[in-house]
Order: C-alpha cells, then sequence, then structure tokens
C-alpha cells in the first residue's frame, strides 16, 4: 500500500448525482488489481474520516473511481478540479479472484463439447456497484484474450440511474438492463433477472458470477448462485474507519471453518472486500 | 545543526521520542508497517489480548462524529496463545522499537493468568492493563478503573508478579481521576496511561436506531482533546509516576501540550485513521520547535506548564 498526494486529472460530472474522477499515482495504479478500493481523505469540517472507494479503471499512470453524490465527503470530491489533489490511500483489500488463462482453457477443455461455444462470465452491478465492476470486465478480457463472453447486469431504480453502459459496450461486453420502474430494459430487480437468465440460459457454460451493489441485492444474489451451484464472488461494504486491517472496525460474519464456533468475524477492509458468498453468513 | 534530543524514559524504558502508538489503533503493528517507518516509533502498544480469543461485538462498530468518531469493537482480539505464537514474533520481525502489550480480563484472575503468561515472554517492554473499555460487559457493574479500591487491588496483585514495568490505562469517566490514578500507583504501578475513550451514542433519525451495534460506543479524536489534556495535567500533578498522555492528539502542538501539561510520552490513535503519517509529522515538528524555542532535550518540558493562578 502507499499513500500519496494523487493529481486529479479529471472529474467528470456523467449526471447530477454521479462522478467519475481520474487520479494520477503511478505506483498504486501499477499494483491495483480489480475489487481494490483506496482510502481517500477529505479536507472538509462536515467529514472526519477517509472514505473508500472503489477502484473503477487503472489507465496509464492513473486510477479512476465512480462515486454518487450522497454526503457531506462525496458533495466536497464533486467539487474538486484539475490539478488539485488529494491524498489517497491505496490499492487496499483483497481484489476479486480470477482465473489465470491457464486454469481457464483447463477447465474449458474438460466442460466443453461445443468447440464453438464460449465460457460465459455474469457481472451483476447494482446501481454504484459498477464501480468495482468495470476494472474486473476489462481484465477479464484482457487475461482472455477476449475469448470469453462476460454479460453485465447493470441494475438500477430507473433510467437516469443507469452509469456507463457504454464503456461496458466498448470493451465487449453484453449489456443486460433491469430498472425497478422498467424506464429501461427489464422491469423488476437485478436478481430475479439473473435468476430468470440462468433457468433459460442451460448449458450456457457460465463459470462464476461477481457482484456488487447494495447488500440485500447480494443477499440474494448469494442465494441464486448457490441454487445454481455457480462460483459467486461478491464485493462487501461496511463502515471503515483505519482502512487497512488494524481497528477491527469493519467485520463480516464468516462461516468457521476450523473451530467449533458457528462463525468468525472477518475485516471487510483487509480480509475483503471481495468474499464468496458460501462463505458469508447471511442475516 | 545541533539536533535536540527527543528521548523520555518511563520508568526504565528508554523511548528515542515521545511518540507511542495507542492500543486498538494499531493492530497487531504489522498492519500499517509498509506505510509506517515502524523503526521511528518511540513504542508500540498492541491491541488489547485476552486470555481467550474474543468475538467483539456485532456491527455497525464504528461511526464518524463531528471532529471524531465512536467505536464499540468490542475487544475482538486473537487471544493470548494465538498472539504469543503469531502476532508477537511477526512484530518483533518487522522491527525493534519497544513492544508494550496491552492486557484485559472480566476479573482480577484473568488479569494476573495473562501477566503470568506474559513473565514468560523477553521480548517485550512493558504490559500496558486495559481496565477502562466501555464496549464489554464486566463481571461486576462498573469497570475496574471506575472504582478506587478495585484498581489498588489489581495494581498490587498485577505489579506484584510481574517482571515487565506495568502500565495501568485509565478510563475518563469517572468523578475523580486523581484518586483513582493515586490508587494504581499506591498499588505499585510503574506508569500511569490516560484516557480510554469516552461513552456515547449517536440515533440514526431514519431508522430510530442507534448507529452503533452496541448502542453507545466510545468517543475518541480531536473531540475530546481539551477533555483529555485537563485529565492528563490532573493526574500528573498527583502522582510521581511518569504519565502516558493521550486522546485527540492530531498534531505536534496537541503532542507538546500533554508534555507541558506533565505526560512523560503521548499516544496517538485515531489521527492513524486519518492520516497514516502523523507520528513523522509530530516528531519532526517538535525537533522544529525544540530548535526554535533553544530546548536541548524534549524531558524538560515535561509538567513544564506554568500555571500563574491557583485554579478556582
Amino acid at each position: 500500500m502507499i499513500q500519496i498526494d494523487a493529481k486529479i486529472n479529471f472529474n467528470k460530472r456523467l449526471t447530477s448525482k454521479y462522478y467519475q474522477m481520474s487520479l494520477r499515482c503511478p505506483l498504486i495504479a501499477k499494483k491495483s488489481l480489480p475489487g481494490q478500493f483506496i482510502h481517500l481523505y477529505i479536507d472538509s469540517v462536515d467529514v472526519f474520516l477517509r472514505r473508500p472507494f472503489s477502484i473503477y479503471n487503472v489507465d496509464n499512470n492513473s486510477i479512476e473511481i465512480l462515486y454518487k453524490i450522497v454526503g457531506p465527503g462525496t458533495e466536497y470530491l464533486s467539487a474538486k478540479m484539475k490539478n488539485q489533489f488529494l491524498n489517497i490511500l491505496g490499492p487496499l483489500g483483497n481484489g476479486y479472484k480470477i482465473e489465470n488463462r491457464e486454469q481457464r482453457t483447463e477447465n474449458r477443455r474438460k466442460e466443453t463439447k461445443d468447440r464453438n461455444e464460449k465460457n460465459s462470465i455474469i457481472l451483476v452491478a447494482g446501481g454504484t456497484g459498477v464501480a468495482s465492476l468495470f476494472f474486473l470486465a476489462k481484465r477479464l478480457q484482457k487475461n482472455n484474450n477476449n475469448n470469453i463472453k462476460i454479460i453485465v447486469l447493470l441494475g438500477a431504480k430507473n433510467k437516469e440511474e443507469l452509469i456507463n453502459v457504454n464503456e461496458f459496450k466498448n470493451i465487449g461486453c453484453q449489456i443486460k438492463i433491469a430498472t425497478d420502474d422498467g424506464s429501461s430494459g427489464y422491469k423488476g430487480f437485478v436478481p430475479e433477472y439473473l435468476h430468470n437468465l440462468l433457468v433459460t440460459s442451460h448449458g450456457a457454460r457460465i463459470t462464476n458470477i461477481y457482484s456488487c451493489g447494495p447488500k440485500p441485492m447480494l443477499k440474494e444474489i448469494a442465494k441464486i448462485s448457490g441454487i445454481h451451484k455457480i462460483p459467486c464472488q461478491i464485493s462487501l461494504e461496511e463502515h471503515m474507519a483505519c482502512g487497512v486491517g488494524a481497528c477491527m472496525g469493519c467485520v463480516v460474519k464468516i462461516k468457521n471453518q476450523k473451530s467449533n464456533a458457528k462463525f468468525e468475524y472477518k475485516r471487510v477492509c483487509k480480509d475483503g472486500p471481495v468474499f464468496d458468498t458460501q462463505e458469508v453468513v447471511w442475516e | 545543526m545541533h539536533i535536540s534530543d527527543l528521548s523520555v524514559n518511563l520508568a526504565g524504558i528508554k523511548l528515542k521520542n515521545p511518540v507511542i502508538m495507542a492500543s486498538g489503533t494499531f493492530g497487531y503493528g504489522e498492519e500499517y508497517s509498509e506505510i509506517v517507518d515502524l523503526d521511528q516509533l518511540g513504542a508500540i502498544i498492541t491491541k488489547t489480548i485476552t486470555l481467550k480469543p474474543k468475538l467483539g461485538n456485532p456491527v455497525p462498530r464504528t461511526v464518524e462524529t463531528a471532529s471524531g468518531m465512536l467505536n464499540c469493537i468490542g475487544l475482538q482480539n486473537v487471544g493470548v496463545e494465538k498472539f504469543l505464537d503469531e502476532n508477537l514474533p511477526q512484530l518483533k520481525r518487522l522491527t525493534n522499537t519497544p513492544i508494550i502489550v496491552s492486557i484485559a480480563g472480566e476479573t482480577i484472575e484473568e488479569y494476573t493468568k495473562l501477566v503470568r503468561i506474559l513473565n514468560t515472554v523477553n521480548s517485550i517492554a512493558a504490559i500496558e492493563v486495559n481496565i477502562s473499555c466501555p464496549n464489554i460487559k464486566m463481571k461486576m457493574k462498573r469497570m475496574f478503573s471506575q472504582d478506587a479500591k478495585s484498581t489498588y487491588d489489581l495494581s498490587k496483585k498485577v505489579s506484584n508478579i510481574s517482571m515487565h514495568p506495568i502500565i495501568i490505562k485509565l478510563s475518563p469517566e469517572v468523578t475523580d481521576i486523581t484518586e483513582i490514578a493515586s490508587a494504581a500507583e499506591k498499588g505499585g504501578a510503574n506508569i500511569i496511561a490516560l484516557v480510554n475513550t469516552f461513552s456515547g451514542m449517536l440515533i440514526d433519525i431514519y431508522t430510530r436506531q442507534p448507529k452503533l451495534s452496541n448502542i453507545t460506543g466510545g468517543l475518541s479524536g480531536p473531540a475530546i482533546k481539551p477533555l483529555a489534556l485537563k485529565l492528563v495535567w490532573k493526574v500528573a500533578s498527583a502522582v510521581k509516576i511518569p504519565v502516558i498522555g493521550m486522546g485527540g492528539i492530531f498534531t505536534a502542538q496537541d503532542a507538546l501540550e500533554f508534555i507541558i501539561a506533565g505526560a512523560s510520552a503521548i499516544g496517538i490513535g485515531t489521527a492513524n485513521f486519518v492520516n497514516p503519517q502523523t507520528y513523522k509529522k509530530i516528531i519532526e515538528e517538535i525537533e522544529k520547535y525544540l530548535q526554535k524555542e533553544k530546548i536541548e532535550n524534549l524531558k524538560s518540558l515535561i509538567r513544564s506548564i506554568k500555571c500563574l493562578h491557583p485554579q478556582n
């Protein structure tokens, strides 16, 4: 991990509430993995602790974050300008586990009956969940020489809350949209859309599901992936203080494999934020 | 240019500077090791260890307040056995900076058991006896540190058997902290550390639930600094043994205030979450201050407060 004053390359307003910011930090950019995050200092009297932001993208010597204005911290960020500096700490957290190319080829050889059928991976993003999944999608495409099918399920309240759909399209992902009010795509919640997708695509060799979004959504995604027996990783959030695993503030209940205890507490900032859905104790 | 001497002596423990990482804010020392130069610190106090591993409280365990934060971690720790097997050796591999182990128990017996176990370990500089965590259930209704007799008894029992210097960490939530501090000193403690957190709460106005799982939690950060500073001044005036002062220290100025008030060393905790480079800033700026004020060594500043009028 590195702590640095990063220069702002751009702070783009996507909608009235959503922004995309690029920060120059070569050492952090070089080490960043999809699913990791940065801990950002907000120099405002209304904000005391740092705020965590998923790394949305890595581009040359810079990282990008995607954020929604939800309080004084993000309000402050939206007013920052190009060439100003922000103190960031990162990359933090464990990142999504991605099979390497050799593993994937081996799995395909074992499973594929139809040579022309590509393996599929589904990314499920709820609202600002896109913030960690874009980087993942890019890395998956790169690792597999664009030889896998990436389906991205984007869920939002309505059409206005859909963010950066084109950025996913441009890297070759197949987009499926679900909005609560039906103003775009499927009318309904993302988990039920995912369920329908899995039911109707038997044999479509979906090897992994990755998801990021509100906790109630992730709980449903966990249930569905369990029913269909597809390995699923999710990125969790919890109120953080230190962000590096020192204070034990941001824990999540994880099934305990080793001892007699029913569960143990693991740190979202250090042992996560990515966890396997099967190890999380859902409440 | 003449470099000022920042070293301090805590009951025989020599620290290269007065900056100590406070318990509960620095894990077992290695979590921050990539961005904090552990060798530059005066000392590190570990997360409080209990006899058996402790799960801690449910989430939410932390919440931000104005100029501070509340926590109700609940002493989640790996237990003394795993700590001695894994965490302490790992930390010793990383640095030679003095390590102080913080301990807690629900009864005096648990404290003495822990001290006996730590007696077998050579590589630690002292034991900090945490009798002031506001987030755990005690067998008695109050914390040890809220009762002078209990503090005296505990201090006596652990000081009698400990091979290492004993630091007693006090709670600020008492009517007369000098009474508690004196009791600890009379019992045989070598050093007093204060303050532990102040108990507080916040409420979510939409769910109408407390923002912390345990309803209340410990307040820390700049919000408590004037409160902590006054208590450090009071205690340092009441005891002869050295005092480690902490509570909302964020800058060199804060640190110097605590030292002038009577602290021989200072703890930084919550400040690490906001800026992990706080230790470095404080050390550098204390050096600058000493040079500018033409003070040869930091020791001469300890309890150098000039009160021109008596307090009413």
